[in-house]
């Protein structure tokens, strides 16, 4: 699997508190597994996998598939090894935001690894999935949907209901980071292509944001 | 690519095991990038949009980071670099309090005592040996990746249990194919060359009791070896150069060739070269040039190269030894030569040839010296800094680091520091570092304060510093030295232990004559320091 033959690579990488369920989140993404056992991780970590991406136009019509060969970024959420994981965070092209529906001090938390993430990502404005994990676990939820979504919505990031135990929402997770990357890019490449009545994904809702603003916002 | 370590990354809390852990990662991360910087070659022959070009190969990002971090580098070059070097700085605290109310355990953090975050000198320099020697190559620059690969093929399949330091033995493997990819690069080799002599060897009261600098070595060698290497009659030469990269802070060993070697079978030997940076014994340290095979008269024309900061070099003692390769069996020893590094001239980087010896062994008791002690060390006499300060005259003794520690089972050990200001031996004159765990050369800095002094008081005064080893629970004194003035009386009495070498004499007289001000030195720890009664 690890040849040169792929299109991209792409690095994410998977953020939250101690226990949310980072690395199972990743484990069931690439290997399609769940296990129950707790296992801290050791500062860092990373899995691999292969995907195809099909963009799709604004006229909806299917782009040339490209091999994608995604990194995923595996962080310790345990605060000792805070120094270390944020020094990963400018390696990483998009990030998968988890807390637990079942611990609401993890998801309080999750302003602050935003502005973490806002100060030491490759750029101000990084894409972000937002993932309340452990959806499952219905009897032991803490926060609602309600309360997760509004504060997507004040970052602008889209906001997922997951879990790691029984595959929900993982894969949509991931795949709509992988989009939200390629978007970035694709709406460089093709400056011409201005997408219509795209829905802005990232970043504050400023009414300052029009499409020219837009894409003076970009690397290009 | 030596990556400037970003000052605000202490990862000094975290335990060896976890760095090694966190440096595995790393290192699965870096054959991931080197994978995709073959891919990006291709692609930048093939790929003829420029703007797609960017996307592909993944440009757009790294020029985007580029602008907010300054250096070119990602985290995990920077992140490798810093474990490497374990340089501590001031804590991270604003992620400290950013993050309230998570309960989690956190193990003891290895807090530097105060002193040391007074300096702004090299604090706990710990050398994981093993970790360093098996991914030194990590932070190599771009053009240099095939040296990058051909390091990681030969430690690749190092798993960390064979990063563990063999104790004692020289047992030795079946010979891999270890080439290393650089050949040394002189051209003329063919003729035979006129032999300089570059190790200028002095005599300094470390070596004084020696006659050459190879004996001692052969001794400290033969310490630690086990079995019997006497089979063959050592006979030959071996022709190599010593060079030091002060950039890439690396010493490479330019091994040539060797000449009419003894045969080890029938007529023939099947030899190489090993090397080691002794006293060091571990794996890390042990480095081997390719088999040549059915020769007498091997060419091999390659450099071993150790990355090791030119300090630590010079309490080093380089040991070139030769072998047959044995597939089945024990391989044969041919014979070697060592060199004391600390004696050593490095502005001389020719080849040199030197006689191969066979090894001698001598007893752990004639050992002189168990490396060096650095240290700074300065007295500051009562009212001389003003204002009636200080109250009585203080004596400061920096303790940087020791280097080169030789205990008699060779390798990293755990190790501290216990200091004394002679007549006073009471407990509470006595002050004592903490330990440094597994280390050849530990950095201590650690500054012991005494006071109470008079000026003439110092005349009569020693400072006793001895470096002790400990395992498990026992400690065992390596040895030390003492500071004074040398005269054999203290306070009109004849007492043994006013028994300074010349060079501690002067460090000591430096120090009285240079009121409040640092003298620096390194000096020799010696194990005959004359007892005294405790």
């Amino acid at each position: 699997m690890s040849d040169g033959e792929y299109d991209y690579l792409i690095k994410f990488l998977a953020l939250g508190d101690s226990g949310v369920g980072k690395t199972s989140f990743l484990y069931q993404y690439t290997d399609g597994r769940f296990n129950s056992k707790f296992i801290t991780t050791v500062g860092i970590d990373f899995r691999e996998k292969r995907v195809m991406y099909k963009s799709t136009g604004p006229d909806g019509s299917s782009g040339r598939g490209q091999k994608i060969h995604m990194q995923l970024w595996d962080t310790a959420g345990q605060e000792r090894f805070r120094s270390l994981t944020t020094a990963f965070f400018r390696d990483a092209m998009g990030f998968l935001l988890l807390f637990d529906l079942t611990n609401e001090q993890s998801f309080l938390n999750v302003r602050n690894w935003m502005s973490q993430l806002q100060i030491h990502a490759y750029c101000e404005n990084p894409d972000i999935v937002l993932c309340g994990n452990k959806c499952d676990l219905a009897d032991q939820r803490a926060v609602s949907e309600d309360e997760a979504r509004e504060l997507a919505e004040k970052y602008g990031i889209p906001y997922f209901e997951t879990s790691a135990a029984n595959g929900q929402n993982v894969n949509q997770a991931v795949d709509v980071l992988l989009d939200l990357i390629m978007k970035r890019m694709e709406r460089c490449v093709d400056k011409s292509w201005i997408p219509d009545g795209t829905v802005r994904a990232n970043g504050p809702t400023n009414p300052d944001m029009s499409e020219g603003s837009d894409r003076g916002k970009c690397a290009c | 690519m030596e990556e400037r370590l970003d000052s605000s990354l202490d990862l000094s809390h975290l335990t060896e095991e976890e760095q090694s852990s966190i440096l595995e990662v790393l290192q699965r991360d870096l054959e991931l990038r080197h994978r995709d910087e073959g891919r990006v070659r291709i692609l930048e022959q093939t790929e003829t949009d420029p703007a797609r070009l960017r996307f592909l190969s993944g440009a757009w990002f790294s020029e985007e980071r580029s602008k907010r971090h300054r250096s070119q580098s990602s985290g995990c070059d920077l992140v490798c670099a810093t474990i490497r070097h374990r340089k501590t700085k001031s804590r991270d605290l604003p992620l400290n309090e950013l993050f309230n109310g998570e309960r989690e355990e956190t193990t003891n953090n290895n807090n530097t005592s105060p002193e040391a975050e007074e300096r702004l000198k090299n604090s706990k320099e710990d050398e994981i040996e093993g970790i360093e020697g098996n991914l030194k190559s990590i932070p190599a620059p771009r053009t240099n990746i095939p040296l990058v690969q051909d390091d990681q093929n030969r430690n690749g399949s190092a798993s960390p249990k064979e990063r563990k330091r063999r104790s004692n033995g020289h047992s030795e493997e079946p010979e891999d194919d270890l080439t290393d990819g650089h050949s040394g690069d002189s051209d003329s080799l063919s003729s035979s060359l006129t032999e300089p002599d570059p190790a200028s060897l002095k005599t300094s009261s470390s070596t004084s009791s020696l006659h050459s600098a190879y004996t001692l070595s052969g001794s400290m060698m033969s310490l630690f070896s086990s079995g019997d290497f006497g089979v063959v009659e050592v006979r030959g030469r071996i022709q190599y150069s010593l060079v030091y990269d002060t950039q890439k802070e690396e010493l490479q060993v330019r091994v040539y060739r060797c000449e009419d070697i003894a045969s080890a079978r029938k007529n023939r030997s099947d030899p190489y070269v090993k090397t080691y940076l002794l006293p060091d014994k571990s794996n890390h340290s042990k480095k081997k040039t390719a088999v040549k095979k059915k020769t007498l008269n091997p060419v091999y024309d390659q450099t071993l190269r150790y990355k090791v900061r030119i300090g630590e070099l010079r309490s080093r003692t380089l040991n070139l030894s030769v072998w047959h390769a044995e597939p089945l069996g024990r391989n044969v020893f041919l014979g070697e030569v060592e060199v004391s590094l600390g004696l050593w001239d490095w502005t001389c980087m020719q080849p040199l040839w030197q006689d191969l010896q066979p090894r001698v062994y001598l007893s752990p008791d004639s050992i002189n010296s168990r490396g060096n002690i650095m240290l700074s060390i300065k007295f500051i006499p009562d009212g001389f800094e003003g204002g009636g300060l200080p109250l009585t005259g203080e004596l400061h003794i920096w303790l940087r680091e020791a280097q080169g520690l030789l205990s008699n089972k060779g390798g990293a050990v755990d190790s501290f520091v216990r200091s004394y200001i002679l007549p006073d031996a009471s407990r509470q004159s006595g002050q004592k570092t903490r330990v440094v765990k597994r280390s050849i050369s530990p950095t201590y800095n650690h500054t012991m304060v005494y006071d109470g002094f008079q000026t003439s008081d110092l005349r009569e005064a020693c400072a006793e510093l001895t470096v002790w080893h400990r395992e498990g629970l026992k400690t065992h004194i390596l040895g030390g030295i003492r500071l004074s003035c040398g005269s054999g009386q203290s306070y009109g009495e004849a007492v043994s232990w006013m028994d300074s070498t010349e060079e501690e004499v002067t460090v000591w007289t430096s120090m009285i004559e240079n009121p409040n001000h640092w003298i620096d030195t390194t000096l020799p720890i010696r194990t005959n320091l004359t007892h005294r009664s405790e």
